[in-house]
């Protein structure tokens, strides 16, 4: 009876691995043959970087249906073993908070400012290639943001690079943070309050000092309207999450004044959880950044230092003046000048000024992950994670490895036996 | 019971309105008396006669009707419906009067894929009483044969055949109340046009503009007739549904909107959410159609997608997945990677139908799929089966089966053939409009060259009538 039940298992899984990877195979160029599309894998390295503790050497990645099923280093008599991927180096597929992700210009919601409510995820385009681009470069999970043109632009989505044309299924977590923006971009190409307007609605703000009244209005709104519910306004619930610590709230601050007008705002309204995103400048206020507890999205380096909407100051070494004054930080890829590698080389550059190799990994792996509350999925390489890895031809980050494969969910997105 | 419902008088018949008073109307009117001084046989005819225009309008004044009606027994449907009963069984009082018509064709295509060599359909008062290779037709039935495929007439449950004015609201994103059957004109060149390309029943259809456009209408493309006044709601969740000039200006504002009315359910959102009124929702990009999947698994409805050019690459959320697609039909240049999507698609066996702008874009499309390998019989199922399922009307139209409207198009040729042309169109058993030429590739090869003949006997020469001339 054992037997037959188990030889009916077996036939019912042959037959859906037949008969996936055949619709498969049909609607995509074929990457790999078929039987590999199965999402079972053993992936051996000569190095495992788990962003969890210690490096493993000489160790194995058992894969068993878009899961990690064992992790370790390879026993002796597997050493030779055949059907296995052999590459230099192994690390989790890295996280993107601020990533490069195309929308098209008919995600601004220009009737308000202050829209909350919100969600990027009703903008995305699965099919971008944006998503191609980040994945293959080793980016497999990315946090979407409304764009910066709106002063609060709404609700983020957490998404897997890769997978089906369906954002909804992509979903790593929805509603992750409350994103909006402070300095120059919500306040250009705004209609004045005089002349002609472009649009049909006369936008605010126009000013640095606009977009802050408009951040301070918006939260005072939300306290009067827990009072009275009257008062309450689309989008009050979201910014009662975030007052509540329930919602991260990230921005988009670069230089240094945007970085203390945000912590002032934080502080005002005793808002719980921050994350400053392209906080180039936040280098040059650790005080603030320590005392507020706020963590950063540090954005790309660039070829002089002078990076973001608002051109603020990125020193190479700001990645270890924030590790050396404790406070969190991850980088991301976001307007960085190679379209194909934005994330990847940015903890190489970070190194260059001085950050170690371990805290660059994790600034973006674990800690990213972390910040978004997704660490018990994605952001390391342990046992029930998902099977998001980075397949390195060397030392990860090193000026002369690459990233040779991509592994996401299981599927070999990037087969590195095709460089070979 | 089928609807069958009258449209307001003054959208009906132009010949039955008394005469009005804006000159708009006038000069309209007075248009389409020179179109119907022309040769009867050249011309495309707009009308069929007034007291046979309409169902409502014959089931007011015929008599039959009203007895059936006083008796309490039933509606004119069922009476048209009903098994066929000799003339002396017939309620008392009504003058059975049954209209009955032979038609012979060298092919019949029911619809459904099937096709008669040899067929003849009987129709009966507007309604196909029998069809197949031997049907007992009623001694002194009028009889007349055909030469070419006799197949159903096409519907399109999407179209673009009203001006813009009627179908697009610039000031507005929303407009759940709006009923677009209230700008339907019956007598229009639009409507004509489709009818001559076989196009018997159509669903018009608000644009893309408005994120609600209102509820769309089933109409016949001869006679006036409003098949259904309430057949989907017409959402669009395409680029052109954002516009910066109102709200919503994004995806995200738009795709919010309409989950706030469906979740609260209310009028016509209520009745999408029940089941009762479909959706047809404009989604021409691949980002657009993904949206549209998921808002409707999260909201409780599938319906159709209109103009999903790129749907064959979706079919990983696509595939059997309840959604329908209605193909758009530019024209002839339409570019290789969406015929080849088109083609994946209408080969994966899932269903799709076409939308109408005109009548060489609808024969240039289906052209396009059966040069990229789509079978004739599934691209004709797509014109008339599955397109009347969409429109709401499949029990009614789309196929050549017993009880169905005698909606038929004799083509000179194979209906999809590029070069065939629809030669005689049949509206509820009446054949409202006759080619004025015949298409060139029927001419027979033998005799003599068709410039020789007279003009006036290529229209006729290949119906040859046995019985009374229809």
């Amino acid at each position: 009876m054992r037997t037959l039940l188990r030889t009916t298992a077996v036939a019912t899984t042959l037959a859906i691995g037949l008969c996936t990877p055949a619709v498969r195979a049909q609607n995509n160029a074929p990457k790999a043959p078929a039987a590999e599309k199965s999402r079972t894998w053993t992936v051996h390295a000569d190095q495992i970087f788990t962003a969890n503790g210690a490096a493993i050497e000489g160790g194995f990645i058992s894969v068993v249906d878009g899961k990690i099923a064992a992790i370790g280093p390879i026993p002796s008599r597997d050493r030779d073993k055949e059907g296995v991927l052999r590459v230099a180096a192994i690390t989790p597929g890295l996280i993107d908070l601020s990533p490069n992700i195309d929308l098209s210009q008919n995600s601004v919601e220009q009737s308000d400012e202050i829209t909350p409510h919100l969600r990027v995820a009703d903008a995305l385009d699965p099919y971008s290639l944006s998503f191609d681009r980040a994945l293959r470069s080793g980016v497999t999970t990315v946090l979407c943001s409304p764009p910066d043109e709106n002063v609060i632009g709404g609700l983020s989505v957490v998404v897997k690079t890769g997978g089906p044309g369906s954002i909804a299924k992509r979903t790593v977590k929805a509603d992750a943070v409350l994103r909006g923006s402070f300095g120059s971009q919500p306040s250009r190409r705004n209609s004045p309050a005089f002349g002609r307007s472009r649009d049909f609605y006369n936008r605010r703000p126009t000013t640095r000092m606009g977009v802050e009244w408009e951040w301070r209005k918006a939260f005072y709104d939300a306290v009067v309207a827990r009072q009275d519910a009257e008062q309450s306004f689309p989008g009050v619930e979201q910014l009662h999450a975030v007052l509540d610590g329930k919602l991260p709230l990230m921005v988009q601050a670069g230089p240094t004044q945007d970085v203390r007008t945000a912590i002032f705002l934080k502080e005002e309204f005793a808002i719980p959880n921050l994350i400053l995103d392209q906080a180039s400048e936040a280098w040059k206020e650790p005080d603030l950044l320590v005392r507020s507890g706020a963590a950063v999205v540090l954005p790309p380096f660039t070829w002089n230092g002078r990076v973001g909407f608002d051109r603020g100051f990125h020193a190479w070494n700001t990645a270890l003046l924030l590790e050396e004054s404790g406070v969190v930080f991850a980088f991301s890829g976001r307007d960085a000048t190679d379209r194909d590698e934005r994330l990847s080389v940015q903890p190489g550059y970070a190194m260059r000024g001085g950050l170690s190799f371990e805290s660059a990994l994790r600034a973006v792996t674990i800690t990213p992950a972390r910040m978004l509350g997704i660490e018990n999925r994605v952001g390391s390489l342990e046992v029930g994670k998902d099977a998001d890895l980075v397949l390195w031809s060397g030392r990860p980050f090193d000026f002369t490895s690459d990233v040779v494969g991509v592994m996401l969910d299981g599927d070999l997105v990037v087969d590195p036996r095709a460089a070979q | 019971m089928r609807a069958v419902e009258r449209v307001p008088a003054a959208a009906s018949t132009g010949r039955a309105l008394p005469q009005p008073a804006q000159g708009r109307r006038f000069v309209h009117l007075a248009s389409r008396t020179r179109l119907g001084d022309l040769d009867p046989a050249s011309a495309v005819l707009p009308h069929i006669p007034k007291d046979e225009s309409m169902i409502g309008q014959t089931f007011l004044q015929a008599p039959f009707l009203l007895a059936l009606l006083a008796l309490g027994t039933g509606t004119p449907e069922v009476a048209v419906d009903a098994p066929v009963t000799p003339a002396a069984e017939s309620p008392a009082g009504a003058p059975a009067a049954r209209e009955l018509l032979a038609l012979r064709a060298d092919v019949v295509h029911l619809g459904d894929g099937r096709t008669v060599e040899n067929g003849t359909v009987l129709i009966e008062d507007g309604r196909i009483r029998a069809v197949g290779a031997s049907v007992d037709v009623p001694s002194g039935t009028p009889t007349v044969q055909l030469h070419g495929h006799l197949a159903p007439g096409f519907v399109l449950p999407h179209s673009s055949l009203l001006p813009i004015a009627e179908r697009f609201d610039a000031t507005r994103g929303f407009l759940p109340d709006a009923a677009i059957v209230h700008a339907f004109r019956p007598e229009s060149d639009a409507l004509s046009k489709a009818l001559a390309a076989g196009v018997t029943t159509v669903v018009l259809a608000p644009t893309e503009g408005n994120v609600v456009g209102g509820v769309t209408g089933v109409v016949k493309t001869a006679g006036g007739r409003v098949l259904k006044r309430r057949a989907h709601l017409a959402l669009s969740m395409s680029n052109a549904a954002v516009d910066d000039r109102r709200f919503p200006t994004s995806f995200s504002g738009l795709t919010t909107e309409l989950r706030r009315l469906f979740t609260a359910g209310e009028g016509v959102y209520g009745e999408v959410k029940s089941g009762t009124l479909p959706v047809l929702v404009a989604a021409r990009e691949r980002h657009h159609v993904a949206r549209a999947v998921d808002l409707g698994a999260e909201m409780g409805f599938k319906g159709a997608l209109i103009g999903a050019a790129l749907a064959g690459e979706q079919l990983d959320i696509l595939d059997k997945s309840g959604w329908t697609v209605v193909f758009e039909t530019p024209g002839p240049n339409i570019n290789t990677r969406i015929q080849e999507a088109m083609a994946d698609y209408a080969k994966s066996g899932n269903p799709f139908a076409f939308s109408y702008v005109d009548a060489d874009g609808m024969r240039m499309a289906t052209a396009q799929l059966l040069r990229r390998g789509v079978s004739p019989d599934a691209v004709l199922r797509a014109l008339t089966v599955t397109g009347a399922q969409v429109a709401g009307v499949g029990g009614r139209v789309g196929q050549i089966e017993r009880g169905f409207d005698a909606d038929l198009v004799l083509w000179s040729g194979h209906p999809l053939e590029l070069s065939s042309a629809p030669v005689v169109v049949y509206v509820d058993g009446k054949a409202v409009h006759r080619a004025s030429t015949r298409p060139a590739s029927t001419r027979p090869a033998s005799t003599r060259p068709a410039s020789t003949r007279p003009a006036s006997t290529r229209a006729k020469a290949d119906t040859k009538h046995t019985g009374a001339n229809r």
